[in-house]
């Protein structure tokens, strides 16, 4: 994985207050709803790059086939490392939200109002 | 030839209708002997057709759905057909459309896997319908042959429609009784009434930038009043308006907002350039509901409950997202279901007239469709996690048949429902401003479909 500049982590997490640090949690879900598009999207491009591959084998292409067939492989193999460093740095993200002190106080306050008022977290 | 023998319902038949039946099976192969009629005893085991007096099958049809059964391990398998008005060209098997809609035809092929007690009830009562509804029920397979296989009379007979109501009913009372089926006012169609979810937030996320325009010969703020629509057609039950809005948005939009809404509502200032999908994603992490109901701005929701109708079927997993009927301003479709075949996905029928039947009675029923709008939709919050949400990389054009098509790709079916309505003020004149890298992107996920298995009409 690149080393990302150092600027792009933003402020230290201890000192984040309680709505910078649930406006951070919005990111990280969202960048987990991102993520999860593009994976679904490029398993369905590998899945089409295959059935057309089959179809190219049919036709007896098999220059074409060959670099096809490298194509796929390095789309998937792309498809991989976007998951694995993806997941690795979402999972960094979270427990370092989590482990955000004041994330900890605000939750526990909060958890008993959202009772309350019938809201899921 | 795997079919063996033949069931004629016969019941109410003239004897002129039974012999046009009975002759034309005996050219397909099966022998007057082989044929029997529903209340006999039948000795014989095996794969079997099922015909409705009066219908005529081709020569090859007993060959044909024989084959057509093995071949596709299904259990029932059924075809197009010729009628005096013309042809009838079916959709696929539909686990959801069987449920409000006999479309399946007069002459069916009938594994002899079934089980004992479907076939008495076959045999003795001529209960074809509630055989297939349990085999929508249990997600067994069902095949359909794209082509013309007998001649059958246009539409059922009242008498037969009473049957047909009777089977459904029981089936249902036995199955999910918190549904009741009535009358539609056409024969072989039902209405299915189901009881509004109770006890769960529903989430409405509506992305908007405070528009103006003239509806009905006023002019109005859509916005205000797509949520004033939603409320005044509102029954009860625990809804959230989640108001995704651009920083141009007038102030005097959002206030009134807040008054029409209360407490209820959630304000997301939207500060980057457009991106309705981006919109979307927003407003639904902002959301709290278990039901999430996507709605643009320039929809005016116009038939009782209609969120709460919009949401009910969603009781059902197997269902991922439900869309509603949708007219321009001037009453005409906008939106009855998307139609994917060949290179650009379509709505069906639009721009024609709404006060009809529709092909195969397309308008009448709830059924299974490929795509639907995202002006309005209705989820629950995991399927909208489970595709990730809609694509930010399309953030004009063809979200909408991305995310229909990423809900099918997980196995969940789309359901449209006719009798929840709105309108929708998309002008109709609006020039396709779609782009090819558009077209390309959704071209490399899902190819170019050649056929819809839900929409087999020519518009």
């Amino acid at each position: 994985m690149n080393e990302l500049p150092p600027q792009e982590l933003g402020a230290p997490v201890a000192t984040l207050g309680e709505q910078d640090v649930r406006n951070l949690a919005i990111q990280l879900q969202h960048s987990q709803l991102v993520l999860r598009d593009e994976l679904l999207g490029a398993r369905q491009e590998v899945a089409r790059l295959r059935e057309l591959l089959e179809d190219g084998a049919v036709e007896g292409n098999s220059g074409r086939l060959e670099a096809g067939w490298v194509l796929a492989e390095q789309r998937e193999n792309e498809l991989n490392t976007i998951r694995h460093e993806s997941g690795q740095a979402l999972a960094r993200q979270n427990a370092e939200l989590r482990a955000n002190i004041r994330w900890r106080i605000g939750a526990a306050l909060l958890r008993p109002l959202d009772l309350i008022r019938g809201r899921r977290r | 030839m795997t079919i063996s023998f033949a069931i004629i319902d016969g019941r109410d038949a003239d004897a002129a209708a039974l012999e046009a039946t009975s002759a034309a099976l005996e050219a397909t192969g099966i022998s007057r002997e082989r044929q029997f009629l529903v209340g006999e005893d039948v000795p014989a085991t095996g794969d079997f057709l099922m015909v409705d007096a009066g219908v005529t099958p081709d020569v090859d049809a007993a060959q044909t759905l024989g084959a057509t059964l093995i071949e596709s391990g299904s259990q029932l398998a059924y075809a197009d057909s010729r009628t005096p008005a013309g042809e009838v060209d079916r959709p696929d098997w539909s686990r959801h459309r069987i449920y409000n809609h006999w479309y399946l035809g007069g002459c069916v092929a009938v594994s002899g896997t079934l089980r004992e007690d479907e076939r008495t009830g076959i045999f003795r009562e001529g209960n074809l319908y509630t055989f297939a509804l349990s085999l929508a029920e249990t997600n067994r397979p069902v095949a359909h042959v794209r082509r013309p296989l007998f001649s059958e009379p246009v539409g059922v007979s009242e008498v037969i429609h009473g049957r047909l109501r009777r089977q459904l009913g029981l089936h249902l009372a036995r199955t999910r009784p918190q549904i009741a089926a009535v009358d539609a006012g056409t024969s072989g169609v039902f209405r299915l009434n189901r009881h509004s979810p109770v006890g769960t937030r529903i989430s409405i996320v509506i992305p908007t930038r405070g528009t103006s325009g003239v509806v009905f010969g006023r002019d109005q703020v859509f916005v205000v009043e797509a949520v004033r629509s939603v409320l005044s057609q509102h029954r009860g039950g625990d809804l959230e308006f989640v108001i995704v809005y651009d920083s141009v948005t007038p102030l005097e939009v959002m206030e009134e907002l807040r008054r029409l809404v209360g407490p209820n509502l959630v304000e997301v200032e939207y500060t980057s350039p457009f991106n309705f999908s981006e919109k979307c994603n927003l407003g639904f992490l902002a959301s709290t509901g278990e039901i999430i109901v996507m709605l643009n701005d320039d929809v005016r929701a116009s038939s009782p409950d209609f969120i709460e109708q919009l949401a009910a079927p969603l009781e059902d997993h197997r269902i991922g997202l439900t869309g509603a009927f949708l007219c321009f301003e001037d009453g005409t479709i906008q939106h009855v279901g998307h139609w994917y075949a060949g290179p650009s996905p379509r709505h069906a029928m639009i721009t024609q007239g709404a006060n009809q039947p529709g092909p195969g009675n397309a308008l009448l029923v709830e059924r299974e469709v490929s795509g639907l709008t995202a002006a309005c939709i209705a989820m629950r919050r995991d399927t909208f996690i489970r595709v990730g949400g809609f694509s930010e990389a399309l953030p004009s054009n063809y979200n909408d048949v991305d995310f229909s098509l990423k809900v099918r790709s997980v196995g969940l079916d789309l359901l449209w429902i006719p009798h929840v309505r709105a309108h929708h003020f998309e002008s109709k004149t609006r020039e396709g401003t779609v782009h090819e890298w558009e077209r390309q992107i959704l071209r490399a996920r899902w190819g170019i479909p050649e056929y819809d298995p839900f929409w087999p009409h020519a518009s």
